[in-house]
């Protein structure tokens, strides 16, 4: 008992500067002692959330590891992480720029006179953006059909062209999934949401694969449109049903919430 | 859902369009942790590469299994790579000149070995009675054994103590008879 309490003490730091001496000295002497210290000091660290236990020593596992990552498999996926990374994170940094600039600025002439609703607007407008991720959309280039007329509304699309965009995704009439998505967030750019719901509403009571999808891009436009209640509320029901997007869905709530 | 190792192995392939989804799936999830937790994007960017050069160089070495979703053990590696990265600036502004910055691979072998470690800590603890694993989760989070008392309606510190020590003790025990632990600790 007497040896714990004393291991407890110097962890937490309660023991006097000359009881810490004794304790070191101790340390330095005592093998048994140390190894029990030892144990007892990685788990305090290990176990508590705020720290960590780190290996200081070498060993020899350490020198196995290294010699695995020198060799080509692994340097060449370390090339592709660094390749994959940069492709990721900047495509998706500089869009959100643009659309935030965009954006902002609509918002401004739109508000000027409600300095009151403006911190909130931008910041639904900005998690809007983060999550909208246009870049992730599916593309209409690779399909065979209609390729000329769904690849130039998707280029329009993509300059930001949302109402001549909007037209063209129009005149099709049959059900598609991917087209839906694109329909609905062109009428929420345009100021369109109770259209872009109506969009989304077919889309999730349709027998689509991408059926479920309806649920993630309707609660971002309501997000758009600032009505937060309705975002919590989709939100919710992707989370408890587990749809698509459900992990993003989790983390927007919380930044909604907060 | 599907066997786990298909991730580790496209790691070692280098299969880029699984590793591109893998950033999709999981990036943002360990991006807002790491922004909450005191850090900026490309620290996020930092730990999702080496966490993944983590898990494939110990799949390699040792085709190990992972028994939740790929994608929450991710997060967990992530996350314990931020502690990692967190204490260790600590230690760096407090003995600035003693340390010096170790090569990349060397951290990565290194932090493999603490995140085994942490894993057999952590399935100890799992594995002692109810009680026990409660009372020593608010010792390790740093509650008082006042707190403690109040919790759990002890009738004194001492008690509390006794009762800290005595799992401590069980924990200990597991986690020694395990044959992982030989080649973990440090002497």
């Amino acid at each position: 008992m007497e040896d714990e309490i004393l291991i407890d003490n110097y962890l937490k730091g309660l023991l006097t500067k000359n009881e810490e001496k004794s304790f070191l000295e101790r340390l330095d002497s005592d093998t048994e002692f140390k190894e029990n210290f030892k144990l007892e000091e990685e788990l305090f660290n290990a176990l508590d959330e705020n720290s960590w236990s780190a290996i200081e020593g070498s060993k020899a596992e350490v020198e196995d590891y290294k010699n695995f990552l020198q060799e080509d498999d692994l340097q060449n996926l370390k090339k592709t992480l660094i390749k994959t990374n940069s492709e990721f994170n900047t495509k998706v940094t500089g869009n959100k720029y643009h659309l935030f600039y965009y954006l902002a600025a609509a918002s401004i002439v739109a508000l000027l006179g409600f300095q009151f609703f403006f911190n909130q607007m931008v910041s639904n407008q900005e998690l809007y953006n983060e999550f909208v991720a246009l870049n992730d959309l599916p593309s209409f280039v690779s399909r065979s059909d209609e390729v000329t007329q769904l690849t130039e509304a998707q280029q329009l699309f993509e300059e930001k062209n949302y109402k001549k965009a909007l037209e063209v995704f129009n005149s099709f009439k049959e059900q598609d999934g991917a087209l839906a998505i694109y329909k609905g967030i062109a009428q929420a750019e345009l100021g369109n949401y109770n259209e872009a719901e109506k969009t989304f509403n077919t889309l999730i009571n349709s027998n689509l694969l991408d059926a479920e999808k309806g649920y993630w891009y309707k609660a971002l436009i309501f997000l758009k449109a600032d009505r937060k209640l309705e975002t919590i509320a989709v939100l919710e029901t992707i989370i408890s049903k587990n749809l698509y997007k459900n992990n993003e869905a989790k983390i927007l709530l919380e930044k909604i919430k907060n | 859902m599907r066997d786990n190792s298909y991730y580790l192995k496209a790691l070692l392939n280098n299969n880029t369009k699984i590793i591109k989804a893998i950033y999709k799936d999981s990036f943002y999830k360990v991006k807002s942790f790491v922004l909450k937790n005191k850090g900026q994007q490309e620290d996020a960017e930092d730990i999702f590469q080496k966490a993944l050069l983590q898990l494939a160089v110990r799949y390699k070495k040792e085709q190990f299994v992972i028994n939740t979703s790929f994608e929450a053990y991710l997060f967990t590696v992530c996350k314990n790579l931020w502690r990692r990265e967190l204490n260790k600036s600590k230690i760096k502004v407090t003995k600035d000149a003693i340390i010096e910055l170790k090569d990349d691979n060397q951290d990565i072998a290194l932090a493999v070995l603490e995140q085994k470690r942490w894993e057999l800590f952590t399935e100890s603890l799992e594995l002692i009675s109810e009680n026990c694993k409660q009372i020593l989760k608010l010792y390790f989070a740093k509650t008082s054994y006042a707190e403690i008392m109040k919790k759990f309606s002890y009738n004194s510190e001492t008690v509390v103590r006794q009762r800290v020590f005595k799992c401590k003790n069980s924990l200990k025990q597991l986690v020694k008879k395990d044959k992982r632990f030989k080649n973990l600790t440090e002497l």
